[in-house]
């Protein structure tokens, strides 16, 4: 398998826009709903395709949904590296829910993402009006686009990619021995299909954005955080998720996830999608009501 | 021997980095590290790294299986068919091959 699911029976439709940086790929579920929408973002390295069973349950529990393949990952746009920062990522996705036309998305972003999404909720980097959202969950959301650089979890990802595809294959059944079949499928295609000098671009130039977390003070719309167990590999220790609950509105929510390590979604799927459809039902019904 | 500070060796670093020190002495080199979840994915990632980069120990793709990884003894003996090298040992070559003499 490959990122864009080749050879694996994922349900859903892979579709193509143009936006102002290049063709970007995305895939979706339930297009043809009036439901309310959310939008998935992946982290470093990644692509659509680590929401391949997070999708599906989603549009199954009544929305329309796409996952986005950001610039440099997937089967969208490679801009060189050095345009990997947040401003230009931040618009991409600002570009793709205006081209688009889809209605006060919910965003659900994993590290990189969950920044993404930060950052445009915010209103950081850019002279534009942020676009009408319905809430966010930001699943192991980083408290410095630099920091991660250091992290124990970035240090495997950077190893495995450098390693021929027969030891990933090995390493993920051992490391991931208790995900599911097709969450392992989606690691393995994504450490083999990942491009370094991206990655490591958008580290780097992700570095200039400062300290993330300062951000969610000024959301006006409700946000879910939720971090892995930093002792498994979670990326905020203990200090940042004091701030992140100093920060966070009122209306907010935020939750550990003992169990997982930075791989919430993949890593303890049932808790991770518990916690975001019972957030989601309470957001879109006050966003309705 | 040899064998003896390997062992030595992935008990400290099981105890450091995984278990707060095992104050209690717990962890012995026959403790089952995956049965008792002293091993989750991520420090199983840890301790593989720990194996390349600290021990000198390349582990072929055919050899990473959950079994290779049951107890600290049974890891020892991997790392040891697999040309591995306790630090101690690699301490004191490196002390003979610098040495002037």
């Amino acid at each position: 398998m490959n990122q864009n699911g080749d050879g694996m029976d994922i349900p859903g439709k892979s579709g193509y826009v143009d936006l102002a940086a290049g063709r970007f790929h995305y895939r979706s579920w339930a297009l043809d709903t009036d439901a309310p929408s959310a939008i998935l973002l992946h982290g470093n390295g990644n692509s659509w395709i680590t929401w391949s069973r997070v999708g599906p349950a989603l549009a199954a529990a009544g929305m329309e949904v796409f996952a986005l393949d950001l610039r440099g990952n997937g089967s969208s746009v490679k801009p060189p590296a050095g345009s990997y920062g947040l401003p230009e990522v931040v618009g991409d996705l600002h570009d793709f829910i205006d081209t688009l036309h889809i209605s006060a998305p919910s965003l659900i972003g994993h590290c990189w993402g969950a920044a993404i999404a930060l950052a445009l909720a915010a209103g950081a980097f850019s002279d534009r009006i942020p676009p009408v959202l319905g809430s966010l969950v930001l699943e192991e959301l980083p408290a410095d686009m630099s920091a991660p650089a250091d992290q124990p979890v970035v240090q495997d990802f950077l190893r495995m990619m450098r390693s021929p595809r027969s030891y990933v294959e090995k390493w993920v059944d051992l490391i991931c021995r208790n995900w599911h079949p097709t969450d392992r499928e989606s690691l393995l295609a994504d450490a083999c299909g990942a491009d370094m000098d991206i990655y490591l671009s958008t580290v780097n130039d992700g570095a200039s954005a400062g300290p993330l977390l300062p951000l969610l003070a000024r959301l006006k719309v409700p946000a879910l955080v939720l971090r892995g167990n930093p002792q498994r590999g979670g990326v905020l220790n203990d200090k940042d998720w004091q701030l992140v609950q100093q920060y966070l509105p009122e209306d907010s929510i935020a939750y550990e996830l003992a169990g997982s390590g930075h791989e919430v979604h993949r890593g303890d799927y049932p808790t991770f999608m518990r916690q975001v459809e019972n957030f989601l039902h309470t957001t879109v019904q006050r966003g309705s009501a | 021997m040899p064998e003896d500070h390997l062992i030595s060796d992935l008990l400290m670093f099981i105890r450091t980095q995984f278990l707060d020190g095992d104050a209690t002495g717990e962890l012995t080199d026959e403790t089952p590290l995956l049965a008792w979840g002293v091993l989750d994915s991520f420090k199983t990632a840890r301790l593989l790294s720990f194996i390349q980069d600290e021990l000198d120990s390349q582990i072929p793709p055919e050899q990473l299986y959950a079994g290779n990884f049951r107890d600290v003894r049974s890891i020892a003996a991997m790392v040891r068919a697999n040309g591995g090298r306790a630090r101690a040992t690699k301490g004191d070559s490196i002390a003979l091959d610098s040495d002037p003499r």
